[in-house]
């Protein structure tokens, strides 16, 4: 469940800046809106998350000051986008055999 | 931080915002005792949760909130200092022992290398005794004492091991 738990934090914070550069909180609040709270992301775990995948390499950061305030903005980088398409292959793969287990509307 | 205040009277801005940030630095002073990383990443990461937590402070009281229960709410939002300390340390933990091993590493390239090259039996390897002259040994040698001490985060712990594997090094070469 760590795993999953973990794939699925990295793949929601990949596609939130997929699009374009954004800063922790606002990552946060992006995040929260789509779950709406059927999974929960603790902000405890998204910082130290934004880090590793910044030192992993699939993140890259530039500092910027907006109305007196320094932000961190997160952009994906190409190896970023390798690992969003992975981790999201996996997700659907793992939602689809969990459905087909439960006999939720998928064939076999 | 609300000394400053006349009794009875609304807060103003000012100091709403100076008991904002002092709140924030209360949090930010705990973060750090947790935090065990190098100066320049302590103060990134301080720099980042600051923003945060001001941000989040900022829209409660954009929803109504007062500012004393949107610092409050915000902290306790972003979770125990202690335990995002901890989160970094962990993340920051295995760069700096990446970064150790290849200060750790190299010396004991180094020496394998120089093994090989001029101390090879009767010296055949390469014409190795140009290496041994004063102004380029020197430089070599200079340039791979100074290494650990520029760009690397955790320096104790690189030169640390990085003086017990050259020792361990130079023994090898000496007496191999």
């Amino acid at each position: 469940m760590d795993q999953l738990r973990r794939g699925t934090t990295i793949a929601a914070i990949l596609k939130v800046v997929e699009t374009e550069p954004m800063y922790a909180y606002r990552i946060i609040q992006i995040l929260e809106g789509r779950s709406r709270g059927l999974i929960p992301f603790p902000e405890g775990l998204i910082y130290p998350t934004l880090h590793r995948l910044e030192q992993d390499g699939f993140l890259e950061s530039q500092w910027r000051t907006e109305e007196g305030r320094r932000r961190k903005y997160y952009a994906i980088t190409a190896d970023g986008r390798r690992r969003l398409t992975e981790e999201e292959a996996a997700l659907r793969s793992f939602t689809t055999g969990v459905l087909r287990l439960l006999g939720d509307g998928v064939d076999a | 931080m609300t000394g400053h205040r006349a009794a009875g009277s609304a807060p103003s801005a000012t100091a709403m915002a100076l008991d904002l940030a002092a709140r924030v630095d209360c949090y930010l002073a705990e973060l750090a005792r947790g935090l065990d990383l190098t100066r320049e990443d302590n103060f990134q990461v301080l720099d980042e949760i600051r923003a945060s937590l001001l941000d989040a402070a900022e829209a409660h009281m954009a929803r109504g909130k007062r500012a004393d229960a949107s610092v409050e709410l915000a902290v306790t939002e972003i979770g125990s200092a202690r335990q995002l300390a901890a989160g970094f340390t962990h993340v920051y933990d295995g760069r700096d022992t990446r970064e150790a091993l290849l200060v750790a590493g190299l010396p004991v390239v180094c020496a394998l290398a120089l093994r090989w090259l001029a101390f090879e039996a009767g010296g055949s390897s390469i014409n190795w005794s140009p290496l041994l002259r004063p102004g380029p040994f020197l430089a070599a040698a200079g340039l791979l004492l100074v290494l650990p001490a520029v760009p690397f985060g955790r320096v104790k712990l690189a030169m640390a091991a990085w003086t017990a594997l050259w020792g361990i090094s130079v023994a090898f070469v000496v007496l191999g």
